[in-house]
This record gives C-alpha cells, structure tokens and sequence, in this order.
C-alpha cells in the first residue's frame, strides 16, 4: 500500500480524505492546509501520491492547488498529484491535468471515487 | 541480334497482351470474332464457346439496357465508348468492368467491327458497396458519427444524422467546436482548452481524464443531444451524437405540467390581486408608447416580471425574462424596443390567461370581490370612536375592538364567496364531456366571515375540480348504474356554536380505499405493519399529502395531490380541521370545520419564504435520514433562532433578491455528523477544533443540494462561501426582514435552519 500527504485547507476536509485513504490501507504521512506547506512536505517526505485540493489560500506565492503541483512537478517529475474539485472549475482541472496531474476527484468525496482513481495510476 | 531479339519480344508481348489484357474483336453485328485469354478467364467461357455467339452472351441482367442502347448509338456511329459494365460469368457469377470499345474500319473507313479493352473493377466496385451499405447503416442509425482532425477540422465522411442534429447543411471542413457548441462560450472554451490539451499528450491517462471533463450534452436551441468522444489514428477523434431533444421535452412538460399547477393554484388563492395586475399591466402595455424613458419601462417591465413570478405565471413571466436578456445583448433602439415588446407581451399574457380560463372558467379573473358595509357596522364605529376621544387614547381594549370592528369593513358574505364555484363547476364538466346540475349552495344568505377565509376558500376550486373529474362518472357509466345521468355537487355552509362547518358533497363513485393504500406505501408514507393500525378516516386524509393522486393519467385539468395539500395548507392557517365521508358508488363529502375568528398574515412575502424554506427543510432531513443516519421526530416552526449552538450561513444572491441561508445544529447532533464524516476520532482536541469549520461544510453541502430544488427561475442564484455572521447582525435582520425558522428535531438532537428574506424580488 502507498504514502500520501493529503492537502486541504479545510481541516474537516482534510479528516475525511484521511480516514478514507486509512480505510483503503494507505498510510498518510503528512498533511497540509495550503499549496506552500504541501511543496514543503512533499519535499520531505516524497510520498508516493497526494490530494490536493485545487482552491486554496495564497501563501507564500502559492496561489492554489495548482501552482503547488507545478511546484512539485519542477521537484519530481514523476509526482503523483490528484486534484481535489468542485463543479464549475473545469478549466482549472483542464489546466491541472496538463501540467501534470494524474486525476482529479469530483467533491463530496467517497470511498469508491478515490479507489477508482488510485487503481487508474496503480497505487 | 537487335531483330531477333524485338521478334522474342514481340511474341512475348502478344503472350503478356492476351493473358492480362481482357479485350475481345466483334463483327458489325456483335458477333463476337476474338477474345483473348484474360477474356476465357474473367468470364468462365473458352474461347471455342465464345467465337460465333453474340456479345451479349455475358450481358448480366442487371444491366439496364439503355446503357447498351447508348453504347451502340456511339459506336455505330464511328465513336469511342467508354463505360463500367456489370457482366455475367458462365457459372452465374458476375464481375465488373470497365470498358473501351472502339469501332474496328476498313480503308474506305467503314465500321467492319469493334475492339474492346476492358479493365477488371470487380475489387474497387466491391468496396464502393461495402462503403455505400456502412454510410446507409450509419445514415440510418439514430446516433450521428463525425471524424474531425487534429485542426478541428471535420473530415469528409460523416453520418446524415450529424447534419440534423447541429443544424447544419454541410460539414466538411468546419471548425468542430464552432459547429458543436456557437451558441455557448463557456463550453466552446472548455472544449477549445480541453482538446488542444489531449492532442499535445501521449498519456493515455491524462487523454481519459480530459475526456472526462469535456461538454457531454449540449442544447443548440434547434436540439438537445449528448456527446461521446473516442480517439481514432493520427490524432483524428470520432464525436457520436445522440438526439435527446424528445427526452428533454419530455421531462420539460412534466416539469411544465407542474409548473402550471402551480400558478392554477397561486392565482386561485389570489384571485383580486391577480385581476388587478393583469388589469394594470394592460395600461401599461397600452399606454407603453407615451413613455419617453426607455430607463422607467425597463423599470416597470422588471417590476411587472417579478409580480407575474409571484402568481407562477409562467408564459409572461419567461416572455419578460427573455426580452431583458434581449434588450441587455443587443442594445435596442427605444422605438423597435416598444414594437418588440408589444407584439411578444399581449401574446404571452393571452397564453396565460387562456389557461387559467380553461380551468377555473372564463370569468374567474373578472371577478372582483365587492365589500359591503352594513349601517349598523358603522354606526358601532362611530360609537366607538366616539368613547375614545372621552376616554384616554391608549385605551387598549377599546382599542383592540375597534380594529376587530374595523376589519369587519373586509368581511364577506359567504354565499359570495362561494357563487363563483357555479361557473367553475359548469366549465368544468362542459371541458370533459360530463353531465352536471347547477352547483347547489345551501347556508344563511347572511351569514359573513373574514376576509382571511378568502384564500381558504378559493383554494376549494380543487375540491370542487376534484369532485368532477374523479368523482363525477361519465354520463353513460352513470346511467348503468342506475343513476341519473347528471352529478350534482352540494356546497352546505352553517355556524355551530364558535365553528364555521363547510361542506362540499358528490354523488359520484367515491374514493377507492385500497388505491390509497397501495399508493401511500408506493411513496414510502407508511409500511405494510402501520397499515393495519390505521382507521379508515386516518386513510382517507392520505389524499392531502402533496404530490399525492389516485389517478394515475396526467390530465390539464386533474387535481393532483399538491392540490389537495394547498387546500389543506389553507385550512391549517385558519386551525381547521376535515373531515371524509366515503361512500363506495354514493359519493365523497368533505367536512371542514373552521374556528369563526380571524388570524392576518403578510401573504405574499410569507408565501415565498415558506417555498424556499420547504425545499431546505426537505434536503436537510434527506441528509439527515440518509447521509447521518439519525431519525427525524418532528419538524416545527420557530420564531427566535437560537444561535447558542453551532451555526454558519450563507447568502443566496441575484438582482432581485437576497436570501440568507443559517443552520445551527446542538452539539450532540454535531458529534454525530462528525462520526459519520471522519469515523473513530479519538482525541478530543481535534475533535473540538473541527467543529468550527463542521458547520461550514453542512451548510456548504445543504445549500448545494437545495438550489437543485429551487424554481427554474431561481437558477441564476448566486450561492455565497459560507460566511461567519455576527449573531447580532443576523438578529436585527431577523427583527426586520420576513424570517422563517424550522427546527427539525431529531433523535441525537436539533437541526435548526433559518431563511431571511433581506431582498425581494
């Protein structure tokens, strides 16, 4: 089973995509409230996927979820970043995938979306 | 050595020219002289079968014969003939040619006979049919293919039905997202961005997901149908397309039927004001070429629409909506503007004024309710008044009584109220080809009541629509079983002690009881155990719930349950009660009795806000039920929210109105959402920390859920982040605005949500 850092600036968010990924036998091994912090972490701890939410706060640069994933790309080419999205943001996602992202999950989360999107990129 | 070897050669192209070149020599008549070995074997004939015998040995029947008629028109007259030919083998079999045949002549230059060349087309015509059938296959499947490129460009080769569906006359080579979505920039860009986005990637992944967010269905205002995108080679890419536009209308009428449910039931219980608007927006249509200020028309335009909206009138109302939109795009010029106007709005009113006719009969709106004073009323008035300059001003009781006496002005003979009934029930039953007598009313010519039973009673048309189409048998039915052949309908009114008691009966075929149980346990109402407890009364007051009907056709003019439920919205404002008394093939008689006193209530606004709140309470104890998995008890009103709990809101916002949203939830409650959100939290300090944002989620995930629910002409509604309000801020609006409150109680504590109408449409 993989390593994840989950990020999201909502902590109740970020819970539920926890306990989720726990349920599925992933180990989460940090998490993250903004795209700054997540490129930190990532950086530290080089997990073997991350969520990430695709709206979050400007910290340090970061605009959003985005901007954290270039970030992570430019780190390691190979990153797994899944994007966290809501409806009405299909260009961001657009954008997303393009730069790099290898799935996105469309919001309320369940079980079943993240272990469908897990098994497309084999984690 | 050069000779000999140009004679090899020679002979060797004479072997090389018979065994590959089909060709054959005739005689002026057709006489076949020569063939060459190509011949023998393309036609299954030897050479010795084949000289002597006339060309036409190998003639396939299906070739027409005016083909033959205009090959040898052009020989015979010294001419080349060039053709493809189908021809008959000796064993049945055909094959295809394509032939040269040119007149053989003598020295004197007359035609001695003919030489044909002939090219074997068998494999190309073979593939031209195999093509034909896939285009007629696809041509007649009812889902449209299209090939376009890595240009967007659209390849040649696609199915008729593509022309259909995007309303187009050809379309080779045009831009596939211009022709796709013209209409609509926000998917046109989502498409633009999205596919430039999957030509540039290998990754069959990174293909999947775009593909996943690109348009899937579309409404190109000619027709409504879905997308499938499937990648072929060389970065081309297959579009199929499916008409759904029957669908669509179809879940459109229904959604329609609703609609107009809606307004039947607004307008009926509103009848005065209704009349007075249609009354002044025919001024204003009128008198709409003296206004000088495009700025007030627009103006008073916008006011009207929101007034319409209010009846649920839905013609004029999306009339309206769409000549602002269309004086927002193009900026018309004041005179086209009022022309435009004219000619679209005396239409749509009249469209909707023809439905309200064929309903609730065509004089329903020119009604106007008149209000009679009695000498003696105000001359009790007077007297009163009269105290209260003796007595000190602030009197209270006088007071009170004097209002009470002076809102008697408004009160109403019942008998009036009820008349109107006579004409409904006779349009009614004329619409559907039923026989009835005049509606008898029995009751004290003198008896008045409030103003307030107005609604109440105009809500009764559903009774009384009710009583006719379901109840009411068609004559001849009626007449097998031993009844007269017309029905009659009784409207009994008296005062009992401190209660008014109406009652409306039918001579009809009753209520069938079983069709009622079979149906509420149908919608889930009640279980087949709870059947069993229940009494035959408690059964028939089933037929209240909303969307509650025992027929089971859709018809303009059948009252489904929501009907049913409006009259008993009605009553429940004034504390009333009903009754049934079903008589299987005797008929249905409602009971209602009401309290004889008065309750006031700002209608309109309260009417708007009970909508919304509806459809709020609805999602949220849908979530409660399903998602949390708490039991709901009870649902109650409230007048004070109570904000010692945990609460967030949120705005919903447009032009004309402002409407915000809070829910506060007991802690206990909160516990257990967050059980089901995040399971097995064990550290009470993250625990705590959570429940700050918690709220925000669930009104985030409410609001979400229930703007689905909204009416289609709330969907513009903008729905704000939820934000953190002062609960003295949300106080003073809740003292000043039409506020409404719903606590839903449940088994792990209270779920309250509140709705304050800050701006109204």
């Amino acid at each position: 089973m993989a390593s994840a850092i989950v990020v999201d600036d909502a902590k109740v968010m970020r819970v539920s995509i926890i306990r989720q990924l726990e349920k599925l036998g992933h180990t989460i091994i940090s998490e993250a409230s903004n795209g700054y912090e997540a490129v930190e972490e990532y950086k530290k701890h080089k997990p073997d996927f991350v969520t990430m939410d695709i709206s979050m706060p400007n910290v340090n640069g970061i605009a959003n979820g985005i901007d954290a994933l270039v970030k992570i790309k430019e780190f390691d080419s190979n990153a797994n970043v899944i994007m966290v999205t809501s409806h009405g943001e299909e260009k961001l996602v657009i954008d997303a995938i393009s730069k790099g992202s290898k799935g996105y999950i469309l919001k309320p989360i369940t079980q079943d979306k993240i272990s469908t999107i897990l098994k497309k990129i084999s984690l | 050595m050069k000779k000999s070897t140009l004679n090899l050669d020679k002979d060797y192209l004479l072997k090389l020219y018979g065994d590959n070149v089909i060709a054959s020599i005739t005689n002026k008549k057709g006489i076949i002289t020569f063939v060459t070995k190509a011949y023998e074997i393309i036609s299954g004939y030897s050479a010795d079968e084949l000289i002597g015998k006339p060309h036409n040995i190998v003639r396939h029947p299906d070739m027409p014969s005016l083909v033959f008629k205009e090959m040898w028109d052009t020989i015979s007259s010294g001419k080349t003939w060039v053709g493809e030919v189908l021809n008959l083998k000796k064993d049945g079999g055909y094959y295809w040619v394509n032939s040269i045949i040119t007149p053989y002549k003598d020295k004197n230059n007359n035609i001695i006979g003919y030489s044909s060349v002939r090219e074997d087309i068998t494999a190309t015509k073979e593939l031209q049919k195999l093509n034909m059938q896939v285009y007629n296959m696809l041509d007649n499947l009812d889902e449209g293919f299209l090939i376009f490129d890595e240009n967007f460009k659209i390849q040649k080769g696609y199915s008729k039905k593509c022309l259909e569906i995007l309303h187009q006359d050809t379309l080779e080579g045009k831009d596939i997202s211009e022709v796709l979505f013209q209409n609509d920039i926000e998917k046109k860009e989502i498409f633009d961005y999205g596919y430039s986005e999957i030509l540039k990637t290998d990754d069959e992944l990174s293909k999947e997901l775009l593909i996943s967010i690109l348009p899937t269905e579309h409404n190109n205002e000619k027709n409504i149908f879905t997308i499938k995108y499937k990648f072929l080679p060389n970065k081309t890419s297959l579009l199929l397309l499916f008409d759904v536009t029957r669908e669509r209308e179809l879940e459109k009428s229904i959604k329609y039927e609703q609609q107009m449910q809606k307004m039947i039931i607004a307008i009926a219980k509103h009848k005065k004001e209704t009349s007075e608007l249609i009354k002044s927006f025919n001024s204003f249509i009128k008198s709409i070429n003296k206004k000088s200020d495009l700025y007030e028309i627009k103006k008073e335009l916008h006011t009207f629409k929101g007034m319409f909206a209010q009846f649920e009138m839905l013609y004029i109302t999306d009339t309206i909506h769409n000549i602002e939109s269309e004086i927002k795009k193009n900026n018309l010029e004041k005179n086209f503007l009022i022309i435009f106007i004219k000619s679209n709005l005396e239409i749509s009113l009249q469209e909707d004024l023809t439905i309200i006719a064929d309903i609730l009969g065509k004089d329903f709106l020119s009604f106007v309710d008149t209000v009679t004073i009695e000498r003696k009323v105000i001359d009790s008035i007077r007297t009163k008044v009269k105290s209260i300059l003796d007595l000190e001003i602030n009197n209270k009781i006088i007071f009170d009584d004097l209002l009470n006496e002076i809102d008697s002005f408004d009160d109403k003979y019942v008998i009036d109220m009820l008349k109107i009934y006579r004409t409904t029930v006779q349009s009614i039953s004329n619409s559907i080809k039923k026989e009835m007598y005049p509606l008898e009313i029995i009751g004290d010519k003198k008896l008045l009541i409030s103003k307030d039973f107005k609604y109440f009673i105009d809500s009764l048309v559903h009774i009384f629509r009710n009583a006719i189409v379901h109840g009411i048998e068609f004559p001849d039915i009626r007449e097998s079983l031993d009844k007269d052949r017309k029905g009659k309908i009784i409207c009994k009114y008296e005062l009992v002690d401190k209660n008014i008691i109406i009652s409306i009966s039918d001579d009809g075929k009753g209520i069938n009881e079983n069709d009622i149980i079979i149906k509420a346990i149908d919608l889930g109402v009640i279980n087949n155990i709870d059947i069993n407890k229940l009494s035959n009364q408690d059964i028939l007051q089933f037929i209240f719930l909303p969307e509650f009907t025992t027929t089971k056709e859709l018809n303009k003019i059948a009252g489904r349950g929501v009907g049913l439920s409006c009259v008993k919205d009605e009553l429940e404002k004034l504390n009333g009660k009903v009754e049934l008394i079903n008589k299987k093939d005797k008929g249905l008689t409602f009971v209602f009795t009401i309290p004889y006193l008065k309750t006031r209530k700002n209608i309109s606004v309260q009417s708007r806000a009970t909508s919304f709140m509806s459809i709020f309470t609805k999602v949220t104890k849908h979530f409660l039920e399903n998602d949390i998995k708490v039991k709901v008890n009870s649902i109650k009103d409230k007048k004070v929210s109570n904000f010692n709990r945990f609460y967030s809101c949120l705005k919903f916002t447009n032009e004309d109105l402002e409407i915000v949203f809070i829910v506060s939830i007991d802690k206990e409650l909160i516990n257990k959402i967050l059980d089901i959100f995040i399971s097995e939290i064990d550290c009470e300090d993250e625990r705590e920390e959570m429940f700050e944002s918690l709220p925000n989620e669930i009104v985030n995930i409410i609001g979400g859920l229930s703007i689905r629910d909204f009416p289609q002409r709330y969907e513009n509604l903008n729905m704000s982040e939820p934000i953190i309000l002062d609960e003295n801020i949300l106080c003073s609006f809740q003292s000043k605005h039409t506020t409404l409150i719903n606590e839903i109680e449940t088994n792990k504590g209270n779920f309250e949500c509140t709705i304050i109408i800050i701006k109204e449409d």
